[in-house]
């Protein structure tokens, strides 16, 4: 929005007359003798500069309001961005232009036939297109490939054929961040295409932000980046691109119930030198998929086997859970198993420097935790299988990104404070399914499911570091894809899977508030848990209300 | 006329031609520096502008001008009633724009008291008034305006 206005038609009436008449005033005292008013003097000689004194004063009032923070935190809108900018600069400010989602999709074809995906080919989920940023080549055989842009067409048990690309939203924003199982149609077909999907939940999407949003970080501009407090914390990762659209960051330290790494000796009291960050980069939970390469450990049947497999520290970094384990070649159509066993451990060997950490309470989900894995395959037949066998599958991981990269940076020479160490860990989650019965008579206007969900999954995402859930939240976010005379909110049901640190879970059950007991022995408190909520947990179901 | 210090002039944009007349809108007729005016000329010259400027056509001063001559854009002069009829209605409008400007200190002889139309001739694309203006001090003279409704070309 450019601060200057050119046109006279913009300008306020009340401002020109005024204007006006003090021209006029002020020609009278100079020239008694000239009829300043209404005439031909005042329309051809007053007239037009009261329309640019007027235009002078209000531009003039338009950057004095861009300028001044006063200003712009009691109308952000009404602030000209690019002297918000400006003035955001003075404390190392600077405005987020915003991200693109991106990821990586599975693509699905019939036949063993060369599939050529060029540069800019345009896939889309709705009404929110993305597209190849280079050209993929999928050949049939493993000795065609002879280029970087090739990749080997991945043999299905259903007959199929699978290759992934990556893919980059073409507008900047949130919606570009679709779940992963989205279903993609391409704008032309590749040969022999049957489906796509992402394989993968899509990040990065950010829209800019908005001047409120650069006034609520003036305060970590101001702060020294270093991690010292919650508020020099803050503005340490602010600074950083990779680190600074962080949506929750709650530090506990010395002192705080939560805080268990400084006991490590006699007394039992607290003796500092440690602190947590429980990091939170993005709303929604991160879903991704890695392949390892699993262990048979048991034959139970002709297609009824267990198989073993291991995460190291940088696989299950900030992992919370396995959301399935599914063959390579299967796809998600084909279902997925879940884990049977899951047996966390820390890693802390090679070289250091490590945080003071002895124990899986104060170690899981951070940098440093391991994940090992049993799983039980009905799929794969197991026919000429040996005990010790090996084969891939597609495991898919459910966390918080960036917990390793930013416990790396903040042990870093540069970064850690001599006197204390940090450790990253991804927040304890809550993850909350909401019920919710809508009234509605006939004559209720066509009501938007996916919207409600959509809506209802962002609220929880976003609530802070406070350890309850309203259901007020819930009704507010639903309330407003209704019509208000003839569908309500009937009922509201809320329910919390809170795991620990140790792989216990605490179910949470309320209709009205879905409260996080403080458990700061097990680290789990109200200033340690976070709410992840995703808009398929969101069950939303009608009654017939013929009263409204 | 002698210039009097105790006036306020405005600049004269109607003369009338050489043995009177019709009124020639220039303002600065050949062969002079232009005129400036007070009194009575004042007060027909601000009638005029009131009556023939377009009611709503003037930015940010919606209330100047009547529907006179915008009467006649719309093609509602037919016949001299038709004429009669708008300049009864508009100068009920102008009367009230005059009025409001006017002081305690303006001159009778600026003051607005009436306006009559004498007659209207409408003679194919050109109408042509005769308008009779009235002063605070009991002074009245007869204008002739000349209306073209065809805006003459551009040369």
């Amino acid at each position: 929005m450019p601060i200057e206005l050119t046109s006279l038609t913009s300008l306020n009436e009340a401002d020109v007359l005024q204007n006006d008449s003090e021209a006029s005033q002020r020609v009278q005292e100079v020239l008694p003798n000239v009829s300043a008013d209404r005439g031909y003097v005042h329309d051809t000689v007053i007239h037009p500069h009261g329309l640019l004194a007027t235009l002078l004063q209000t531009n003039t009032n338009r950057y004095l309001a861009s300028r001044s923070l006063i200003e712009i935190s009691a109308d952000p809108t009404l602030a000209d961005d690019d002297i918000v900018n400006a003035v955001m600069s003075n404390w190392g400010i600077a405005r987020s232009a915003g991200g693109f989602g991106s990821g990586l999709a599975t693509v699905i074809v019939s036949q063993a036939a060369t599939v050529i995906i060029p540069a800019g080919a345009i896939f889309t989920f709705g009404d929110q297109q993305f597209t190849t940023q280079s050209v993929v080549v999928a050949k049939p055989e493993a000795s065609l490939i002879d280029s970087p842009s090739d990749q080997l067409l991945v043999p299905l048990i259903n007959g199929n054929f699978a290759f992934s690309i990556a893919l980059t939203a073409s507008v900047a924003g949130p919606a570009g961040n679709i779940i992963v199982d989205s279903p993609l149609t391409p704008a032309t077909q590749p040969t022999n295409f049957v489906l796509a999907y992402a394989s993968q939940d899509f990040i990065g999407g950010l829209a800019p932000d908005t001047n409120a949003q650069l006034i609520a970080k003036q305060a970590a501009g101001v702060a020294a980046k270093v991690p010292c407090n919650e508020t020099n914390a803050r503005a340490l990762l602010q600074q950083n691109a990779l680190y600074s659209t962080f949506v929750g960051l709650s530090v506990i330290g010395m002192g705080d119930p939560e805080m268990q790494r400084d006991k490590h000796w006699t007394w039992p009291i607290g003796g500092g030198g440690r602190t947590d960050w429980y990091y939170r980069p993005q709303a929604s939970l991160l879903r991704t998929t890695i392949t390892v390469t699993a262990t048979l450990v048991d034959v139970l049947d002709v297609r009824d086997s267990v198989w073993q497999f291991s995460l190291n520290r940088d696989q299950a970094a900030g992992v919370y859970e396995i959301g399935g384990v599914r063959p390579l070649d299967a796809t998600v159509l084909d279902g997925s198993f879940q884990p049977s066993s899951d047996i966390r451990q820390l890693d802390f060997t090679g070289t250091g420097p490590f945080p003071d950490v002895v124990n899986l309470i104060e170690g899981a989900y951070s940098r440093y935790q391991t994940i090992a894995i049993q799983f039980q395959d009905t799929l794969t037949a197991t026919a000429g299988l040996i005990v010790g066998a090996q084969a891939q599958y597609t495991v898919e991981l459910r966390l918080m990104p960036l917990v390793a990269s930013l416990q790396d940076f903040l042990m870093s020479d540069e970064i850690s404070p001599f006197g204390s160490d940090i450790l990253v860990r991804s927040p304890m989650p809550c993850f909350v399914e909401v019920w919710v019965s809508i009234a509605k008579n006939a004559a209720s206007a066509a009501i938007d499911v996916s919207a409600i969900q959509n809506d209802v999954a962002a609220r929880v995402n976003a609530i802070p570091f406070v350890g309850g859930l309203y259901a007020s939240m819930i009704q507010s976010a639903v309330q407003g894809h209704l019509d208000g005379t003839n569908a309500a909110v009937s009922g509201i049901d809320m329910i919390g899977r809170l795991r620990y640190p140790d792989g216990t879970v605490r179910w949470l059950r309320d209709d009205s508030l879905l409260q996080v007991k403080d458990d700061p022995a097990f680290c789990v408190t109200k200033n340690t848990t976070q709410f992840f909520c995703d808009a398929s947990d969101v069950v939303v179901s009608f009654d017939a209300a013929p009263s409204l | 006329m002698s210039f009097d210090a105790s006036r306020l002039y405005e600049v004269e944009i109607w003369h009338r031609k050489p043995g009177g007349g019709i009124m020639d809108a220039s303002i600065i007729p050949n062969g002079t520096g232009g005129f400036g005016i007070a009194g009575y000329a004042k007060l027909v010259q601000r009638f005029l502008m009131e009556l023939l400027t377009e009611l709503g056509s003037v930015s940010f001063d919606s209330n100047k001008g009547t529907n006179f001559l915008t009467d006649a854009r719309l093609g509602k002069w037919r016949t001299s009633r038709d004429v009669a009829q708008s300049f009864a209605a508009a100068e009920l409008t102008a009367r009230q724009n005059l009025k409001a400007d006017e002081t305690p200190t303006t001159p009778a002889d600026e003051v607005y008291s009436s306006a009559s139309l004498l007659s209207a001739s409408v003679n194919g694309d050109q109408v042509v008034i005769h308008v009779q203006i009235t002063n605070g001090a009991g002074q009245s003279g007869v204008q002739l305006v000349p209306i073209s409704l065809i805006p003459p070309s551009r040369v």
